[in-house]
């Protein structure tokens, strides 16, 4: 009976360990256009579900049990919170008006939001679903940081072209950092050392250093038979290890993949059209970029650099973020 | 006087003092008068849409060929569904010898892409126009109101004279507004032309693949 029980289990596992890979993780896209969030399993890369959701939804983000999805749905005015276990919308978080994008603290236990329209940046304890602070900012705040230790925030406002750097113990600004025109995102290298800022307009990144919150480098991008209008850095990611940056070039329709220690862009991966924001996988094998106006996201091999395959999503797709199993 | 205060309120609210045309700031690019908040990339590249392999040099005699010529403006224009668009792309490829797919498939996409890229050019010159007479309209409603004011303040002015101003400058007004709103349209054309050229390159590359 024993001996049974146990094979029965064994092979309850098995059938568990066959349904899901270890290594398929779930991708939430959210789609700007057609208020729906897609998701997409990262082993099959198949759309597995789509969800709607309010009205222009933007910024996205994963509690770091996985459970809940939160997202700005920017021209609701509100954050909504999706239990990811039954793709169903099962509460909000009083975000401010027009949320454009935000960054959970490393502990998960608060949100930081830029409100594009009021010049804010909002901190939301995510227990209590109550505003703790709400930090006046630069015009029209966006891009959203937070260093590993979850000391320090850096928000960007797209149109005083600054970073601000802001103490989590304190909620106030310590430094303004000015950048090159409409930043549009800040990414912390994970020993803490750099924040990278890209420039939209500028067509830049401004790598700054942490410690003299100075410009230490300037990166620009050139592509061979593309006017420079064209390239338009948004979204930014480092790799866990330090060694490359990912940066999303908008309607130049590549990915620029930078070697951190040289600041040389050491390859453009064509991905489609409008690349917008990137996220990796948990085992750093992948980073899926959107792609706005091809209507898709792009699975890349960070070990090539080779993108590997396009999966058609919603209209419009703008952040993407993927599950922590 | 209540339609003059509204056609203050209006023309406030339309941001004739400050911003002009939508309440997103525009694109601070390399072209002030740019309304649009899409940023201006006045030409495309043909490196923004052909993945496929180098087009060779015969490729830019694609106007020489009237059955190329023909297809262009067929499957380029936007009143054809792309699916249909797809479509005709993919019979042309059907009826060529391979030697023939290799000569003409690049003719094609370099015909699209020279057609689609100026007819982009001609929408953004457009929009400049148009960003242009509508700056010239909120001068002349600008200037229309306070000139009704004006008359409305004197003792002798004729009742009659001061309606007729007043119900053409909200008419006008009203223009100005539906303009706007328009505006936010009128700047997504260029990325609809985009996308039909990105989505059409993409068809013939995939037809070449697979042959």
């Amino acid at each position: 009976m024993l001996g049974q029980l146990s094979c029965l289990s064994g092979a309850l596992v098995l059938a568990v360990a066959v349904a899901t890979p270890a290594s398929a993780y779930m991708v939430y896209v959210s789609n700007e256009k057609d208020n729906t969030v897609t998701v997409v399993d990262s082993d099959t890369m198949e759309v597995v579900k789509t969800i709607d959701v309010g009205q222009r939804p933007r910024g996205i983000t994963i509690s770091h049990d996985g459970k809940f999805v939160y997202l700005c749905a920017s021209d609701d005015d509100t954050i909504e919170i999706i239990d990811t276990a039954t793709h169903e919308i099962v509460g909000s978080l009083p975000s401010g008006p027009d949320p454009e994008l935000f960054v959970l603290s490393p502990d998960g236990k608060t949100l930081y939001v830029a409100n594009e329209d009021d010049n804010l940046v909002t901190v939301i304890d995510l227990e209590s679903k109550s505003v703790v602070a709400e930090v006046p900012v630069g015009v029209e705040p966006e891009g959203m940081g937070i260093s590993l230790d979850g000391k320090t925030m850096v928000n960007t406002s797209e149109t005083t072209n600054m970073a601000h750097f802001i103490d989590t113990a304190t909620n106030e600004i310590t430094h303004n950092v000015l950048v090159d025109s409409r930043p549009r995102f800040a990414e912390f290298k994970p020993d803490n050392s750099e924040v990278w800022v890209s420039s939209e307009i500028g067509g830049t990144v401004s790598v700054i250093d942490n410690e003299s919150r100075e410009i230490k480098q300037k990166i620009s991008f050139e592509i061979p038979g593309l006017r420079s209008e064209a390239i338009q850095p948004v979204g930014v990611r480092i790799t866990a290890d330090g060694k490359k940056a990912y940066v999303a070039l908008g309607p130049a329709n590549r990915v620029a993949v930078v070697n951190t220690e040289t600041y040389e862009v050491e390859k453009y991966v064509l991905v489609g059209q409008r690349v917008w924001q990137l996220a990796f996988t948990p085992d750093q094998k992948t980073i899926i970029s959107t792609n706005g106006v091809s209507n898709d996201i792009t699975f890349i091999d960070v070990e090539t650099d080779e993108p590997v395959q396009s999966v058609t999503v919603g209209a419009l797709p703008w952040g993407v973020v993927v599950s922590p199993q | 006087m209540r339609l003059s205060t509204h056609v203050k309120a209006c023309l406030s609210a339309l941001g004739l003092q400050g911003a002009l045309f939508s309440p997103v700031p525009a694109a601070q690019g390399d072209d002030p008068e740019w309304p649009c908040i899409q940023r201006k990339v006045p030409e495309l590249s043909l490196a923004q849409i052909w993945t496929g392999p180098e087009l060779p040099p015969g490729a830019s005699d694609w106007a020489d060929n009237a059955e190329i010529v023909a297809l262009v403006a067929e499957v380029a224009a936007r009143r054809v569904p792309m699916a249909e668009a797809e479509q005709k792309i993919r019979d042309f490829a059907a009826k060529l010898t391979p030697d023939e797919r290799k000569a003409k498939l690049p003719k094609l996409v370099k015909g699209l892409f020279e057609q689609m890229n100026r007819e982009r050019s001609q929408v953004i010159s457009g929009i400049g126009r148009y960003a242009h007479k509508q700056r010239d309209l909120a001068d002349a409603l600008r200037k229309e109101a306070s000139a009704v004011d004006a008359l409305r303040a004197k003792a002798d002015a004729d009742p009659n004279e001061v309606a007729v101003r007043n119900d053409r400058l909200v008419f006008q007004t009203r223009i100005f507004q539906e303009r706007v709103q328009s505006l936010t349209f009128v700047c997504e054309v260029p990325t609809l032309i985009e996308q039909r050229l990105y989505a059409l390159a993409k068809t013939i590359s995939q037809t070449l693949e697979s042959r």
